[in-house]
């Protein structure tokens, strides 16, 4: 009986690994797709020459659809949405600027089982940087 | 006891396990990344020319304007200082080193090293692309702006395993259907 009661405790012990692979290979791919979204999202910023509300509307059902357990208010949206035009002469002005993220939820599989909150076992993904205007004056 | 000591054993090889393995998805998502930063910027690389020959026909970079934008972004892109070297919140460790090479309608591909020019020589389109910091090759039919990346050694925690080589990437714009 000890045996099998021991057996057993090392069993759920090392469920955590396998699960927490399987957490890690899901965050990872979410997060690959995030990065595709908003790059996909930053080029149409590009030839527009600035965030059109069509571009972020997309942007924001794109991520939506991708993270299920996301709320639109959790979305970060920081992108320039004024018009900028391409210029001959580098001038950073003239950049459009995009500061764009998602809540990443679940870090730790079983994080309560482990005796960690929700609200620590979750990180916001941030992609932040500038593309320039190539929509013509 | 013989199961508890396995268990342990068991224990500590996934701990390994699951750290590089960890590991290993940030650095493919880093080299993923690396990859962009390197089309973006070979994207504004092309982004300047001389307007005057623009308007003959010629597409002739303007590579101080160029590499300016480049120096710009890169620090931007990358989470790096002045001098490349990574701050605080980059993911990488060893200071970035790049080139940016320019073959345009003037018959001469300029090459620049770290944000400053280091060589020039005449080449005709038809003629193939070699890179000093990658194996990859690629053949000039068009104006093109050409970018690699090397990024230096990924971050890995596993430390007895064989040293894993540097994370380089490379990418080219090029001007199509002039």
């Amino acid at each position: 009986m000890k045996t099998f009661m021991v057996t057993i405790a090392a069993v759920i012990l090392l469920m955590v690994f396998p699960m927490q692979n399987v957490q890690d290979i899901v965050n990872s791919h979410k997060i690959e797709r995030f990065d595709e979204i908003a790059y996909s999202a930053c080029q149409r910023a590009r030839t527009d020459g600035r965030f059109t509300d069509s571009n972020i509307s997309r942007l924001k059902s794109d991520i939506l659809s991708e993270f299920p357990d996301v709320s639109e208010d959790e979305i970060i949206i920081d992108v320039t949405t004024s018009m900028k035009y391409k210029r001959f002469e580098f001038d950073r002005r003239e950049a459009i600027g995009y500061r764009i993220g998602v809540p990443i939820k679940r870090i730790v599989n079983l994080g309560r089982f482990l005796g960690i909150n929700d609200e620590d076992n979750r990180f916001t993904y941030i992609m932040e940087g500038y593309v320039l205007s190539e929509a013509l004056e | 006891m013989k199961i508890f000591i396995i268990t342990v054993a068991v224990v500590i090889v996934y701990s390994f396990t699951m750290v590089f393995a960890q590991d290993y998805r940030q650095a493919q998502r880093n080299s993923y990344r690396l990859k962009y930063v390197c089309e973006e910027l070979s994207a504004t690389g092309a982004a300047f020319y001389d307007l005057e020959d623009y308007s003959e026909g010629y597409t002739i970079f303007n590579t101080e304007e160029g590499i300016k934008a480049i120096k710009d972004q890169l620090i931007n892109l990358l989470s790096v200082d002045s001098s490349l070297t990574p701050i605080d919140n980059s993911y990488w460790l060893e200071p970035i080193k790049y080139k940016v090479y320019f073959y345009d309608d003037s018959g001469v591909c300029k090459v620049y090293s770290n944000g400053s020019f280091e060589r020039e020589k005449a080449f005709m389109y038809g003629s193939t692309h070699e890179d000093d910091l990658t194996a990859y090759n690629t053949v000039i039919f068009d104006p093109t702006v050409v970018v690699s990346i090397n990024a230096g050694s990924a971050r890995f925690r596993v430390k007895f395993l064989d040293v894993i080589p540097d994370i380089i990437r490379s990418s080219s714009h090029e001007w199509e259907g002039r």
